[in-house]
């Protein structure tokens, strides 16, 4: 089964570069004939790790709205960004001025990723720059990041929305065994989501589990 | 009736409680006045396009604004910005906003943009100077170091008498660049020296290298005074207990002045010291009883029983000025609580008259293993 948008070329999984001749992170280029991709590192964006590792049912199409929270310096946007076109959006929520540095150059070549210097845990800091979103991708990297989303969820994903989480056992709490740590934030992202897929991210990122879901 | 507002990129919109839209005001056609539109929003006082939207709302009913509003009630998310987010195209076409589709990202991104912009640049900091400016000092310290070892290898093949006689850095440096020949030194009988004779030219390079660390040395002495003064005026109460260097050291740890602020007393005592701290958590070794503030001198002029008490007692007053530092309350309460700290530290030496100040006790405190022993002896040479 192939991902719309996602062309695989021998081991690699690429997206079509909306932005010839131009890269983002030190990504490697692909060109066939006229047309230039992008390698998706998958040790350096989750969700390539998480196609690298076996999934296929992402929720992202062109055309479509998208909420990032922690978006950082836009290494998984970029490619997210060539998948949804000019059309789409991606509303990009970060909260370290460092990063936001390093993303701002990017937006003003990619129009369709809105850079906010922003808290995810206080949407009422900047819902009001927003529109409502389809799908909402969020790694922040935070002990409290599962109820950061159900509020961001409650807030702007429209119905039949998806959500995209990775989480890092270790930011959640270091003493415990990750799959207990997996299954604690499943139950609790089950009460408003149904869970498409859940990928192990090992070995690509040590103790992580990337969750695909569906708003009830 | 009960009226809801809520502001976005394009306008501000008030509906009623059946989410129908009774009234718009659309932001003028540019970013910048957009943005401002958006900040004045995000204020308490009502804006002036939001008086302008009231106006057109009857008296009698009941207003609930989507962020907090002198005056005003407000609900967050409350129906206005859940319609306005959810339809925010139609009603840019109903208005006129624009002709064609792709414009409202247009909008939207170039709106954020100038508000993400403005944000950071009040973003940083003086305190994330200081940051730059105290790690700038250990590099320089570093190098500085670095580059002596070499010079004393290097003049050591000339004049290894001088070399091993000379204790400081700086010294060394100076003499090499200021003075050079052997002949010029009294007091070492230089006609006895090991040293292979140099010619003039070799000699030149090893001093143009030792001026090259003096000019470095002096670098990290203007530096230090800069970072002086800077932290008087980001942090004047801190830096009053405990003087600059330290205080930028530890806004250095923490990241910025703020979460030095935020941080609880036990953690201000022990910053620094986080490796022991996990080795204790881990089950090996004690708790760290102090970490960077182990550098002041009120801690190493302690008598030895009395530096827990020190560092609590320092550690407390650091955390009250870090906050009154970070809010701004002024006054000038650094003196007071060093005033306090030295009564106290007076009142230690005192009583345990007979415990010699720490710096004299340095066999005893190296048996002591609640301490890292290596790193203590390696800080005092
Ligand atoms: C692991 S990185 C994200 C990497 C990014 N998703 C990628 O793959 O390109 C986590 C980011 O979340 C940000 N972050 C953490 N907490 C946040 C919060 N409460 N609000 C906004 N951003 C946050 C961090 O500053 C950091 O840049």
């Amino acid at each position: 089964m192939a991902i719309t948008g996602v062309s695989q070329f021998g081991k690699d999984y690429c997206t079509r570069n909306a932005t010839p001749g131009k890269k983002y992170y030190d990504e490697r280029i692909i060109r066939k004939g006229k047309d230039e991709f992008r390698v998706w590192d998958p040790t350096k964006s989750k969700l390539g790790a998480a196609i690298y590792k076996g999934l296929r049912n992402v929720p992202i199409f062109k055309g479509m709205k998208i909420l990032y929270l922690g978006i950082s310096t836009g290494t998984t946007s970029s490619h997210i960004s060539d998948l949804i076109g000019n059309e789409g959006v991606i509303y990009g929520v970060e909260f370290s001025p460092r990063s936001v540095r390093d993303l701002v150059p990017m937006t003003k070549k990619r129009k369709n990723i809105v850079p906010i210097l922003g808290d995810a845990r206080t949407p009422e800091d900047w819902a009001n720059r927003i529109e409502k979103v389809d799908m909402i991708y969020e790694d922040v990297a935070q002990p409290d990041q599962t109820d950061i989303l159900i509020r961001n969820a409650k807030i702007f994903l429209k119905k039949g929305g998806s959500i995209m989480i990775a989480v890092k056992a270790r930011s959640i709490n270091v003493a415990v065994n990750p799959n207990e740590i997996f299954a604690a934030e499943r139950k609790k992202i089950e009460k408003y989501f149904t869970i498409t897929d859940a990928i192990n991210l090992n070995p690509l990122e040590k103790d992580h589990i990337f969750f695909v879901g569906k708003l009830r | 009736m009960t009226i809801y507002i809520a502001a976005s990129p394009i306008g501000i919109i008030a509906v009623n409680e059946q989410r129908n839209p009774i009234s718009f005001i659309s932001f003028k056609n540019d970013a910048k006045k957009r943005a401002d539109e958006l900040e004045s929003c995000g204020k308490k006082a009502i804006s002036d396009s939001e008086k302008k939207l009231l106006s057109q709302i009857k008296a009698k009913d009941k207003i609930i604004f989507e962020t907090k509003k002198e005056g005003y009630e407000h609900e967050f998310p409350n129906h206005a910005g859940d319609y306005i987010r959810l339809n925010m195209l139609d009603l840019a076409r109903k208005n006129s906003i624009l002709k064609e589709k792709s414009e409202l990202l247009s909008i939207i991104h170039e709106t954020n943009t100038e508000l993400t912009v403005r944000k950071m640049r009040n973003s940083v900091g003086e305190d994330k100077l200081l940051l730059q400016a105290i790690n700038t000092t250990d590099e320089l310290a570093k190098q500085v170091n670095t580059m002596s070892m070499r010079l004393r290898e290097w003049y050591g093949y000339y004049f290894p008498e001088l070399v091993e006689l000379t204790g400081s850095n700086e010294n060394l440096a100076k003499y090499v660049s200021e003075t050079l020949f052997r002949t010029d030194v009294k007091g070492i009988i230089v006609d006895e020296s090991m040293g292979v004779n140099l010619k003039n030219e070799d000699l030149e390079e090893i001093k143009k290298y030792a001026k090259k660390i003096i000019i470095l040395i002096d670098e990290k002495k203007e530096l230090e005074k800069y970072i002086e003064r800077k932290a008087t005026q980001v942090a004047p109460n801190m830096t009053g207990i405990v003087g600059g260097l330290l205080v930028s050291r530890l806004i250095a740890h923490a990241g910025t002045l703020e979460k030095l602020a935020g941080f609880p007393s036990s953690t201000i005592q022990i910053l620094g010291a986080e490796k022991a701290l996990f080795r204790y958590l881990k089950g090996a070794g004690t708790s760290p009883k102090h970490g960077l503030i182990f550098q002041s001198s009120f801690i190493q002029r302690a008598p030895n029983q009395s530096r827990g008490k020190i560092a609590r007692t320092l550690a407390s007053k650091l955390s009250l000025a870090a906050k009154m530092d970070f809010y701004k309350h002024k006054g000038d309460l650094g003196k007071k609580y060093k005033n306090d700290i030295e009564e106290i530290l007076k009142k230690e030496m005192a009583k345990k008259g007979k415990g010699k100040p720490f710096a004299q006790n340095k066999k005893q405190f190296n048996k002591n293993k609640k301490f890292g022993k290596k790193r203590f002896s390696q800080k005092r040479r």
